[in-house]
Parts: structure tokens; sequence; C-alpha cells
């Protein structure tokens, strides 16, 4: 693979494929959020 | 009597008359490094030791970095293993708050954009001539981020490592200088006015907290399993953050560990500095960096071919 060859697909690679998997990670992290949600707030409304 | 004398003064004379003028020119650029990090500010924690460690290692027949130098043992456990990266990643997990992004994880696609930075740096290196690899390590200085670069240089070229350090903490601290102009540039008086308000957004559990960490290592790092290390090692710091339960780690990892590989790093990557280094272009490397595209240009090997 000559020089320019390498640095295009690493470019296009490297930077299609983080998008990727930064678009999975924020989709990971709203699931997260889900299956835990914020629940203390909740609880003292019910108390009060 | 006469010639003990004489040979005890040409002992004082010895450090003298190897002096030669790559060691010269090396201790010059030493403490350039040493005046920007005490006299201008710039990155004081690195260029401190980086600056110091570049003149201890061109003091002639000191052999701070020969096969039992001092500085050798450190380069070997610290830079050669990756391990002084990592442990300062550990650092950087428990210094970072990652309750913003996981408010708001749209926001994650920012961090896309040091990937530009990257591999436009990528592109232009390869440009000027740079093997595959040198360029490799020298693109990370595109996304400014020093640990990084660092720990990229020691795996793919570490003949660059402090060529490449100390290009990426130099770029870091200059953003302040870089910044204004190009923002003012892009931006209307009255669109620099705007001020901005806080969005409500809903609160976030501690639970989701401790196990975000967990998650972004093993899905990160099934996915990259070469970049484990990095991820592994900022995630381990924020869980030891988040938890609550091992704040003495925390606090070490914050402060006392950073602290010292810092110190540690910063003479290995000075260490690297050596005149006298015998590994093919790298005296050049680090004036070229320094002297920028123009010099890098001018750049010609120690075979005699233009690169």
């Amino acid at each position: 693979m000559d020089t320019w060859t390498f640095g295009w697909t690493l470019a296009l690679i490297g930077m299609g494929g983080t998008m990727l998997i930064l678009w999975i990670l924020s989709l990971l992290i709203l699931l997260i959020r889900k299956i835990f949600p914020y629940q203390t707030d909740k609880a003292a409304v019910k108390k009060g | 009597m006469e010639s003990a004398l004489v040979s005890g003064l040409q002992g004082l004379l010895l450090g003298v008359s190897n002096l030669g003028p790559g060691q010269v020119i090396m201790l010059v650029i030493a403490s350039t490094l040493l005046y920007l990090g005490i006299k201008k500010g710039y990155e004081p924690l690195l260029l401190v030791p980086i600056g110091f460690g570049a003149i201890l290692v061109n003091i002639p027949l000191a052999d701070m970095m020969g096969k039992e130098g001092f500085l050798r043992f450190f380069y070997d456990a610290g830079v050669l293993t990756e391990v002084f990266p990592l442990l300062i990643f550990i650092g950087i997990g428990a210094m970072t708050d990652f309750q913003p992004l996981l408010e708001n994880p749209k926001i994650i696609l920012l961090g896309a954009a040091g990937q530009f930075g990257i591999f436009l740096t990528l592109l232009l290196a390869l440009a000027l001539g740079f093997e595959k690899l040198d360029a490799v390590a020298v693109a990370i200085i595109g996304a400014c981020d020093g640990p990084t670069a660092i720990y990229v240089s020691s795996k793919f070229a570490p003949h660059m490592l402090g060529a490449v350090s100390v290009a990426a903490y130099s770029y870091m601290s200059l953003v302040p200088l870089i910044q204004p102009p190009i923002m003012r540039a892009l931006t209307s008086e009255k669109e620099r006015q705007i001020v901005m308000g806080v969005a409500k957004r809903e609160p976030i559990s501690k639970t989701t907290k401790i196990v975000f960490p967990i998650v972004v290592t093993i899905f990160a790092s099934i996915l990259a399993p070469k970049g484990a290390p990095l991820i592994g090692t900022v995630m381990l710091g924020n869980l030891m953050r988040e938890s609550g339960v091992v704040d003495r780690l925390k606090n070490a990892a914050e402060n006392e560990i950073t602290n010292i590989v810092t110190l540690l790093l910063g003479l290995c990557i000075g260490a690297t500095m050596d005149s006298a280094d015998p590994r093919p272009g790298i005296y050049r490397h680090q004036l070229g960096y320094r002297g920028g595209g123009a010099f890098r240009q001018a750049h010609v090997r120690d075979d005699g071919r233009q690169d």
C-alpha cells in the first residue's frame, strides 16, 4: 500500500469508525439511563 | 606530584573536551524549554522536567541514558513498557466528571471533532515525507492530547517520543493564543455577546455513573482490544471516583501518582533528546519539529538522501 492510499484509508476508516462508535456509545448511555433511572427525588416526592 | 596535578586537571577538563556542537545545541534547546516553562508558564509541569532531562542527557560522559544510567532505568521501566502514560490516564479518569455527557449523550459526537485534527495532521505528516508509523505518531498531536501522543509514540515511533511530546504540549499551551483570533474571525461581536442559558436536564442516578465506566470499558475494549489499556485505565480512575468507596485510591491517583509519574515521564522524554543518539534522523527530527515545516523540508538524513 503506497503512502497516500495508506493515509486516506486510515483517515476515512478512522473518522467513519470513530463517528459510528461514538454514536453507538451515546445510544448505550441512553440505555444505561433507562435501566438505572434517577430515583432519589421521586422517593422524596412520594414521601412529601 | 607534578604529573598527578596535570592528570587531575586533565580529568577536570575531560567533560569540556568531550563537549560536541550537537550537545551545545541541545543544551540551548533544553534551556529554551526551561525558559518557556518557568518564565512564560507554558505547560511548566511538563516542560521543566523535559528541559532538565534534556540537559542531563546531553552532559558529556555522564551517560544518563547508558546501560546503567538512572534515566535509562526509568525510560525502560516506564516509557518502553507504556506504563507511565497509562498511570497518568488513571489520574485523568479520577479527575473527570462525566455527568454533563451522561445528561446529554449527543455531545459525545463533539469528541469526533478531535479525529479531524488527527487525520488532517496524518495527511500533512505523510505529505511532508514522514514514514507511515512516524506519521501516525505525529498525527496524534492533532488531537491536542499529550498523554495519548506519548502513548502512541512510545508504541509506534519511540525514537520520536521527545519531539512529539514537546510539540503536543507546546501546541496545547498555545491554544489560548491561537483560539481567540480564530473565534473573532468566525463570529460577529453580537454573536459573542450571547449569554447561553443553562439547559435543565434529567438528573443522573449514581448507579448510572458507576455502570458507565464498566460498560464503556467492556464495549470499547471488545471493539478495539489494542486500545483496552488506554480506555481501561481512564475508566478505572473514573470508577474509583464515582463509586465513592475508594477515596484514598482516587486521591492517590489524582495527586501522588499523577505528580510522580508526570515528573518521571517528563525526565524520560527529555532524556530522548540526546544529541549523541545513533538512530538516524532523530536529532534532526527534534530540530525539525521546533523549526516547523520549512525546517522539516530541508531535512537530510544521515545517509545523505532527502526524506
